[in-house]
């Protein structure tokens, strides 16, 4: 071919030349939107493809703690407590039943721009025996990743051969999403770092699960299939090349009896290769679980048991690992950002009073409590959902109508009628008589039983996060004000 | 082996591009370049099954024979022909009657046994001369962009343009490109999508609205139209990379204003065999009125014969004889009629009326022609009038089937598109204009296509848009 163009005319030298040019100046331009069009049109599911997505986003070797692995590593540890109480900035690169090879090429992909001290791999991984996860899970658990080596190989070992090409061009999978299409979906291109501040974590709210925490221990081992084997290595050779300290986590489960033989597995390959192991399961009473609330299911913690294991791992972790306090460094401000999001987050998603009020009370939330129409036994529980979240002198325990205002762990009785008054800043206009409550233009609220009524404020942020109604008919479950 | 379809990854990004290369380096040995195309024709072949491939291997030998015996005593064309055509009834017909040899038609058997025919017909009548060349004759029959569907080719018109020494410009090249996006956007986004629509209604018509299963009929129109002309307009542009220009087997369809014109427009490569190898053997209209309608209804029995074994096939075969029929019976009365109204016939708003008018009646056929029977094609047009309310486009039902407002804005945006190009074919304008325009507005269509068919394309692990309607038949 090369001899046939040197062997052209001059002129039609040229045309070949001007054409070759175009098809791969086209091909370019095709290509390019095609990168547009695929990050606008993929699931933004956050079970591996925001994951991977947002990570790429996070500033170039930043991150000091890495967590990765299956749901466990997002659920299960919050891990925001690492920062507010240890200065640790990490990030939570996880994919849902990620199995060990998906977790190997994520973290490989995430040590090209990221040197962390540690990397703490959850390890539910040993208990996906299966030679690949099903349909969905094997997208999730590629989709988010750039087009790279790590990608490719991703593919080639997560999925059967008549999937590759599907899973590689992403857009046969998807593309059907254009009639669904989100102001969310505009955001993930490469050049848009909307997301810089989000670090990979999320929460779940409530307990659908009693743990048996005196289960039946035992040492037998449950073998890990070869591909499993095979990949755990991997990962232990992969960080130990790159200098990077690895710490294999167990976290708590409720399916600790059924799980322990493939841990126990994993237990012995990190004795073998002098890998750090930590499983949670044997450690209720460091962490401080109780058996009826940490749980939200089989699998998954509630925020309350993410807190505990949270805070265990950092004090491990700052106790065994030489990670600098990041709090007063201006350029990890996105870590202070994200914790109080989460907070804020989470308060949103709290539906019982009792809850409710010891997260205002955790993180001093200040608020306008509105009492209306309240006979004196349903304020005697209000009352004691206070006292119980660390409230002095609540002072609910008249009935009728009250204003009071909820600052720094203290109650404050502002008004008994009619109402209207400053508060950070913010009108607010209360009427007993028409039933209605206002918060500057924020929300104008008409509750139509007994009830509390309660806008939150947040200090730190100087924002209103949340506006709720407790009736007292249904126990004072939350309703949000929209 | 792996089933290679025309929109299929294997197709397009191994099998094409590998033989287009091993072809075109071959072009200065056009002997070697036709073995070539013919090995490649067989492996396309064989990928839906290889004993597929026994029962094409058979046609040519037989007819390729054939040729070279009726040849010398035309008398044979009475044993090869109906040899041939055995071929396809046996698949069609016969093997039903031995359902334990789990044999099933070959794809594709129904066009090249016609394609064959033809050339044993053309030697009989003295208009092509036996083929010397078994590769040459092997490559007519089986040549892969016309084997699964068609278009039929014509032996005396096909076998000289294998024989030709080919070559490929540049702006035959991009005019190919253009041609098989446009196919795969009619397959893929219009066709592929308006099945998932219509599929649902005539599978269980009895679940649906009058007024749903008026609408399903006349989507079905536009469906089974993008289904066989996108295959088509694919086809022809990769018969174009090889430097075989296909004649066209569609020219607006849609746009005929009676049945006649509509048949001048629709599938006109099956048209063309049936007019020459049945209408004008059986009498053409050179015996009389009566024969002549006769030998109409003789042609719409055996196309309806060769479309498929179930009688709602045969109804709507007989269907378009009766509108033909009618259509010559009344049409001096009409003539007379709309003189004494004064009408002027050649008005667009009249020929607009018969567009429609056309339309309507070829779409209550197509309700025969894509129903399993034809007691539920009788029922499906009974609940048409007797259980139809518009309520159903105003009040969010149309859009609670399988199609929501974005699938259904979609194929408006396509429709009209489509109505715009074939508007533009009508006036004469061919898709090699497009190469003569300024590049932004090249590219501009070009990336426009690509993407349109990568988004809004019916495809992906949910669907399959391998199967074209007419790759059955």
């Amino acid at each position: 071919m090369m001899r046939g163009i040197l062997f052209m005319r001059h002129s039609d030298r040229i045309v070949f030349i001007r054409r070759s040019i175009r098809i791969i100046l086209l091909c370019g331009v095709v290509f390019s939107l095609w990168l547009v069009v695929r990050d606008t049109l993929v699931m933004k599911r956050e079970d591996g493809i925001t994951s991977m997505k947002i990570f790429y986003e996070q500033p170039q070797n930043s991150i000091d703690v890495l967590f990765t692995g299956s749901s466990h590593a997002c659920y299960n540890i919050a891990a925001e407590e690492l920062y507010d109480r240890h200065g640790i900035s990490f990030y939570q690169l996880w994919g849902s039943s990620q199995p060990f090879w998906s977790t190997y090429h994520f973290i490989a992909e995430a040590l090209k721009t990221q040197d962390p001290i540690v990397v703490v791999m959850d390890v539910y991984g040993a208990v996906l025996s299966d030679e690949y996860s099903d349909e969905a899970r094997q997208a999730t658990n590629t989709l988010g990743l750039n087009i790279s080596r790590n990608q490719i190989q991703n593919i080639l070992v997560s999925s059967p051969k008549e999937r590759w090409l599907e899973l590689f061009l992403g857009l046969p999978i998807y593309h059907d999403r254009f009639s669904e299409l989100l102001e969310g979906d505009f955001s993930f291109y490469p050049w848009s770092k909307r997301y810089v501040n989000v670090k990979g974590g999320e929460a779940v709210y409530g307990s659908n699960i009693v743990v048996d925490l005196d289960y039946e221990k035992n040492d037998a081992c449950t073998p890990l299939s070869e591909k499993q084997e095979t990949y755990l290595r991997k990962i232990i050779s992969l960080c130990r090349e790159n200098g990077t300290n690895l710490v294999l986590v167990v976290t708590p489960t409720a399916q600790r009896e059924a799980e322990q033989g493939y841990y126990n597995s994993v237990k012995a390959i990190a004795e073998e290769t002098g890998t750090v192991f930590i499983n949670m399961n044997e450690l209720d009473q460091e962490i401080g679980l109780e058996s009826s609330d940490f749980s939200y299911d089989d699998s998954h913690l509630n925020l309350s048991g993410a807190r505990k294991t949270a805070m265990y791992l950092g004090e491990y972790l700052s106790a065994h690992y030489d990670l600098p306090d990041h709090r007063n460094d201006p350029a990890y401000e996105g870590w202070a950002e994200y914790s109080r999001t989460k907070k804020n987050d989470y308060l949103a998603k709290i539906m019982g009073a009792d809850h409710y009020f010891q997260e205002i009370a955790r993180q001093d939330y200040s608020a306008v409590i509105i009492k209306s129409e309240l006979n004196e036994e349903e304020n005697d529980l209000l009352d004691a959902s206070m006292k119980e979240a660390g409230f002095s002198e609540p002072q609910l325990d008249n009935t009728g109508n009250r204003i009071y205002r909820l600052e720094q762990g203290k109650v404050t009785a502002l008004a008994e009628a009619d109402a209207e008054f400053r508060m950070y800043d913010t009108e607010i206009k209360v009427s007993f008589s028409t039933q209605t409550a206002e918060l500057g233009d924020r929300i104008r609220y008409q509750w139509y039983k007994p009830g509390y009524i309660l806008f939150v404020y947040d200090p730190d942020t100087g924002d209103w996060i949340d506006e709720v109604f407790m009736p007292e008919d249904s126990g004072y479950y939350i309703e949000r004000i929209q | 082996m792996l089933t290679m379809t025309y929109t299929s990854a294997r197709f397009l990004i191994l099998f094409l591009p590998v033989l287009l290369l091993f072809y075109w380096a071959l072009k200065n040995h056009h002997m070697v370049q036709n073995a070539v195309l013919l090995a490649g024709s067989m492996v396309f072949y064989m990928s839906f099954g290889r004993w597929y491939a026994l029962v094409l291997i058979g046609c040519i030998l037989l007819t390729y024979c054939g040729g070279k015996v009726i040849s010398k005593n035309p008398k044979w064309i009475w044993f090869f022909v109906p040899a041939n055509l055995f071929i396809l009834l046996f698949f069609k017909y016969g093997i039903r009657l031995f359902p334990q040899t789990g044999l099933v038609m070959p794809i594709g058997i129904s066009f090249y046994i016609l394609q064959s025919s033809s050339y044993l017909f053309d030697i009989h009548n003295g208009k092509t001369v036996p083929e010397t060349s078994l590769i040459d004759y092997a490559l007519f029959v089986s040549f892969f962009p016309c084997i699964v569907s068609g278009p039929i080719q014509k032996s005396r018109l096909f076998l000289p343009e294998i024989k030709n020494e080919k070559s490929l410009s540049y702006q035959t090249a991009v005019s190919a490109v253009f041609l098989f996006l446009y196919g795969v956007f009619l397959k893929m986004v219009i066709a592929d999508r308006l099945a998932l629509f219509t599929g649902p209604v005539f599978a269980g018509y009895t679940d649906y609205e009058g007024g749903i299963i008026f609408f399903s009929a006349v989507l079905y129109s536009f469906e089974i139209y993008c289904d066989f002309y996108g295959y088509t307009c694919m086809v022809s542009a990769v018969a174009l990379l090889f430097g075989y220009r296909l004649a066209d087997n569609f020219r607006q369809p849609y746009f005929a204003i009676s049945i006649a014109d509509f048949w001048k427009r629709w599938h006109m490569s099956l048209t063309s065999w049936l007019t020459e190898y049945v209408y004008i053997p059986l009498g053409g209209n050179r015996k009389g009125t009566a024969r002549k309608y006769l030998n109409i209804l003789a042609v719409f029995v055996v196309s309806a014969l060769w479309h498929g074994t179930g009688n709602h096939f045969l109804v709507w075969g007989l269907l378009h004889a009766l509108y033909r029929i009618t259509g010559e019976v009344t049409l001096p009365y009409r003539e007379t009629l709309c003189g004494r109204l004064n009408i002027d016939r050649n008005k667009t708003g009249f020929r607009f009326l018969q567009c429609i008018f056309t339309f309507l009646i070829v779409t209550a056929a197509w309700v025969y022609f894509r129903a399993d029977s034809v007691s539920e094609a009788t029922g499906m047009i009974q609940k048409v009038f007797t259980d139809f309310s518009a309520h159903v486009f105003f009040d969010g039902t149309l859009f609670s089937y399988a199609l929501d407002h974005g699938h259904f804005l979609v194929l408006l945006l396509s429709l009209q598109a489509v109505l715009i190009v074939s508007w533009l074919r009508e006036k004469g304008v061919r898709v090699s204009a497009l190469t003569d325009e300024i590049l932004v507005v090249r590219w501009g269509i070009l990336i426009l296509l690509f993407f349109v068919i990568l988004i809004a394309g019916v495809y992906g692990p949910a669907y399959d848009a391998g199967n074209f309607i007419y790759a059955a038949f």
